[in-house]
């Protein structure tokens, strides 16, 4: 799993949260190490979309007028599944990374 | 920096995006970027930062979008093509069950299809296909052109002229018709030949397949004994030897080598009948008459990048300086026109109405079949209303109907090319007779695309009034009405009509069309040609010129052979002319009237000139109007006189007596022979029986000099042996076989005496001089 879909799902894993709102939430992971561009952004959020792993809702704040949709995004339970696995294969990683760093 | 130039440009990139994805995502884009700039410490590296990835994301997003939509243009296709191969199943399964239905709509279809297609196999020889030749476009002809008539020949004087001088041309050929006594070769026989000037098969860019074509200066007198012969010569009568080059023949009695045969399959442009090309040499006598003693047919070939327009001012300027020079002002033009033009202009119309013709008998083949499938289709009502009701969309029921529609026209349509085979097979052996031209019909790629075209057409029109009418109709109310009657029934019913009522209106048209033209034609048959045929036949004499070397001579043997004929028993009269009506053959000229100016917008006078003998009007039944026609003591001694028909007299001597007035012929002749008028007689009609535009001018044959000349004998109905009796007497005086000639089919004779084949038929092939059959 790349790392900005990575990052994204966890930061929805908590959340519900629109574009710049996940931005934000990343650059808070990554302590700034990581800003998503819209059109990474987008094209990640819409490629997760298609997967089922998240899905959109309609703003209820959507100020009348305002131009374009407000989106926001929550985290699907196939999202999460994903996310599960991923973690638990990073756990993997990092367990044998700590067992070898010991060694010495 | 100006904030707003980066935000431009970003919107610019968003534009990039496919157009769903930018509709959804665009304003939440933007907005983020713009956050993105805003907040980031490095302004100008962020904004580019941005735009890279905005491009990025462009180009990421074309990608996937071009992969969505060709596996869905794929799936869509193929579904297609699933349904229709299961429509055609189902269609030919409802078809075969009604067998009558089905027979009755594929053979209306068929007899539609195929009569379409075989006209079109003609229309697509004579109109469309390019001629045989490379390059065929830059073909053209020259012709002199007088007024508003269109006159195809031009005279020796005036092809010398052109070919030397005219620069738009590359090349210029030459030819005429002839027809000659072969011997020397077995029996004897007559055959259909052409002079021809010696660069002809160069300019039309053909070459003889064995031996070799005709070198420059064979066509001048004395070297011109050399011949080509055609491919179906050289295996009719040679065998298909090999040792063919250099063999001597005897044409009228004179040697000729062959140096080369054609192609195999070739034919003459301007007769497909030639079977023999030999050399024109032009005769001093030839090339000193006038501009306007026309005999000649030419072919050309432009200069590379010129054009029939250009050529056309240049002959307009050669004109002029030769209408300058001999001091007239009437319309005398020469012109020319692209030689594929020349098949297309007599018998267009004519193809072009047959055409129209033909699609309309199609139309109404189309009404009918709509008709009987509306109401199969009403018929079957409740079966479409059930499948609907079912879940099958109303447009994959239209499809289905159509699907049949097309299947039932595509069998019509392979039975309508067997039908069109046919046709075009008996199209033709009779074309040759309406053009002198070769074409050759046959269904080539051209015309089976015009059938299959037409055919899957032709279902796509009749089916779709049942499919239109099953769109409109209300499937619960078929249902529960049990599909008898309705709404959708009374408005099916009312189309019917109008379909009927549009069959009736078109055949109406066509029966009008095709009474008027039977009519045309029976008024044609009435016609007084000018002269009485029943009971006249005809032979043709060519005198060979090493026997009758002088004019003397000849004029001699034909007063004798006249003799001759009138002696037999049964022969009422005879007499000669130079060119028979209807015999094919064209002898014009343009000639001066006495006190008559033509005016400069008038076409000058121009006909018919004909040498006859004395005797020649009472044979043929031609009425003398006043004055007197030729006698004996009109020879080379006295002074040239003419005789001229009722229509010239009438259009150039109005009002006044022409008796003793004077013609003269001959454009630019220094000069002139004048003609004193003698006789007026009625006019006869010579190449159709509607051109009396063209006026006739009658001179003597013994003040002329002629080597050939028709026979015309008028006798009483009697037997055949009429045939051989005259033959022997012309015989028995010379050595010349006579050609018979078939003519006019008179109303009287049932004698059996009428030769049986046409003129383009080789009826004129003896086998014994003895045999008395009929020819």
């Amino acid at each position: 799993m790349r790392m900005h879909v990575f990052f994204i799902l966890m930061a929805l894993a908590e959340q519900h949260l629109h574009g710049s709102g996940i931005v934000r939430e990343v650059l808070a992971l990554t302590d700034g190490g990581l800003r998503l561009w819209p059109a990474t952004l987008y094209g990640t959020l819409a490629d997760l979309e298609a997967h089922g792993w998240i899905a959109e809702l309609e703003d209820p704040d959507r100020p009348e007028g305002a131009s374009g949709r407000h989106r926001i995004y929550r985290l699907e339970p196939a999202g999460r599944t994903a996310l599960r696995a991923e973690v638990e294969r990073l756990e993997g990683v990092v367990a044998e990374a700590r067992r070898r760093v010991a060694t010495t | 920096m100006n904030m707003s130039w980066w935000i431009r440009a970003y919107r610019l990139v968003l534009k990039l995006y496919p157009e769903p994805f930018r509709r959804r995502y665009g304003d939440d884009m933007e907005a983020l970027y713009v956050e993105a700039v805003r907040a980031s410490r490095a302004g100008g590296w962020a904004r580019v930062r941005g735009l890279v990835d905005g491009l990025a994301g462009a180009w990421r997003e074309r990608v996937r979008a071009r992969r969505t939509k060709s596996t869905t243009r794929e799936g869509l296709m193929r579904a297609f093509a699933d349904r229709r191969r299961q429509d055609v199943r189902y269609a030919v399964r409802r078809l075969v069950a009604a067998p009558a239905f089905t027979a009755a709509i594929v053979v209306t279809l068929a007899l539609g299809i195929g009569a379409n297609t075989a006209i079109f196999s003609v229309v697509n020889a004579v109109l469309l296909r390019p001629l045989p030749f490379p390059d065929s476009e830059r073909l053209v002809d020259v012709n002199h052109v007088y007024g508003g008539s269109d006159e195809r020949a031009v005279s020796a004087r005036g092809y010398r002229e052109y070919a030397q001088t005219v620069t738009g041309l590359q090349g210029l050929a030459a030819y005429t018709g002839w027809s000659a006594n072969l011997t020397g070769i077995g029996s004897p026989e007559f055959v259909t030949a052409a002079r021809v000037t010696a660069n002809y098969n160069r300019v039309l860019g053909v070459a003889p397949a064995l031996g070799r074509d005709f070198r420059a200066g064979e066509d001048e007198p004395g070297a011109d004994h050399v011949a080509l012969i055609s491919d179906g010569f050289w295996t009719r009568r040679l065998g298909s030897s090999r040792d063919v080059l250099g063999t001597t023949i005897r044409l009228n009695g004179e040697a000729y080598e062959i140096v080369g045969v054609m192609p195999r399959g070739y034919v003459d442009f301007y007769n497909a009948e030639v079977e023999l090309w030999v050399p024109l040499a032009f005769t001093p006598q030839q090339l000193s008459s006038g501009w306007g003693r026309e005999w000649l047919r030419t072919v050309g070939r432009l200069r590379p990048g010129g054009s029939v327009a250009s050529l056309n001012a240049e002959l307009e300027a050669l004109a002029e300086r030769v209408r300058v020079a001999a001091d007239r002002s009437d319309s005398w033009s020469v012109s020319s026109k692209p030689l594929h033009e020349l098949r297309r202009a007599d018998i267009r119309p004519a193809l072009l109405i047959l055409l129209g013709a033909v699609g309309l008998v199609l139309l109404i083949a189309c009404a009918n079949v709509a008709n009987l499938l509306l109401a199969r289709a009403s018929v079957r009502a409740k079966e479409i209303a059930i499948r609907a009701a079912l879940g099958a969309g109303r447009r994959r029921i239209a499809g289905q109907l159509l699907t049949e529609s097309v299947v039932l026209s595509l069998a019509g349509g392979a039975l309508g090319m067997l039908i069109a085979a046919v046709a075009v097979s008996v199209l033709g052996l009779a074309l040759p007779s309406w053009t002198d031209l070769a074409v050759d019909v046959r269904l080539d790629g051209p015309v089976l695309a015009f059938a299959a075209v037409l055919a899957a057409g032709t279902g796509l029109v009749f089916g779709l009034a049942p499919a239109v009418q099953l769109m409109r109709t209300d499937v619960q109310h078929t249902l529960r009405e049990g599909g008898r009657s309705g709404r959708a029934d009374r408005a099916g019913y009312w189309f019917r009509r109008t379909l009927v009522a549009g069959e009736i209106a078109l055949a109406i048209t066509l029966l009008t069309g095709a009474g008027l033209l039977v009519r045309s034609f029976s008024k044609l048959q009435a016609v007084d040609p000018g002269f009485e045929p029943a009971g006249l036949h005809t032979f043709s004499l060519f005198l060979p010129d090493a026997q009758y070397p002088t004019n003397t001579a000849r004029i001699a043997f034909f007063d004798r052979a006249l003799e001759a004929v009138r002696t037999v028993p049964g022969v009422e009269s005879a007499a000669a002319i130079s060119v028979l009506p209807f015999g094919g053959g064209w002898s014009t000229s343009s000639f001066d009237v006495e006190g008559h100016t033509p005016g400069p917008d008038e076409q000058p006078p121009w006909g018919d000139v004909r040498t006859v003998s004395p005797g020649y009007f009472e044979t043929m039944g031609i009425p003398l109007l006043s004055g007197r026609t030729f006698e004996d003591g009109d020879d080379l001694g006295g002074a040239p006189v003419a005789v001229i028909d009722e229509v010239l007299a009438q259009r150039y001597f109005a009002g006044r007596d022409p008796i003793g007035l004077h013609l003269g012929f001959d454009l630019a002749d220094p000069e002139e022979r004048r003609y004193r008028i003698v006789g007026v007689v009625g006019h006869a009609a010579h190449q159709t029986l509607d051109d009396d535009a063209r006026v006739q001018f009658y001179m003597t044959y013994r003040q002329q000099n002629r080597s050939s000349m028709a026979i015309v004998v008028r006798t009483h109905p009697g037997p055949a042996s009429l045939v051989g009796a005259v033959r022997a007497a012309v015989q028995c005086r010379s050595r010349v076989w006579p050609r018979w000639n078939r003519w006019w089919r008179s109303r009287s004779d049932n004698d059996g005496s009428r030769p049986c084949c046409s003129r383009r038929s080789r009826c004129s092939r003896w086998s014994s001089p003895a045999s008395a059959s009929t020819a």
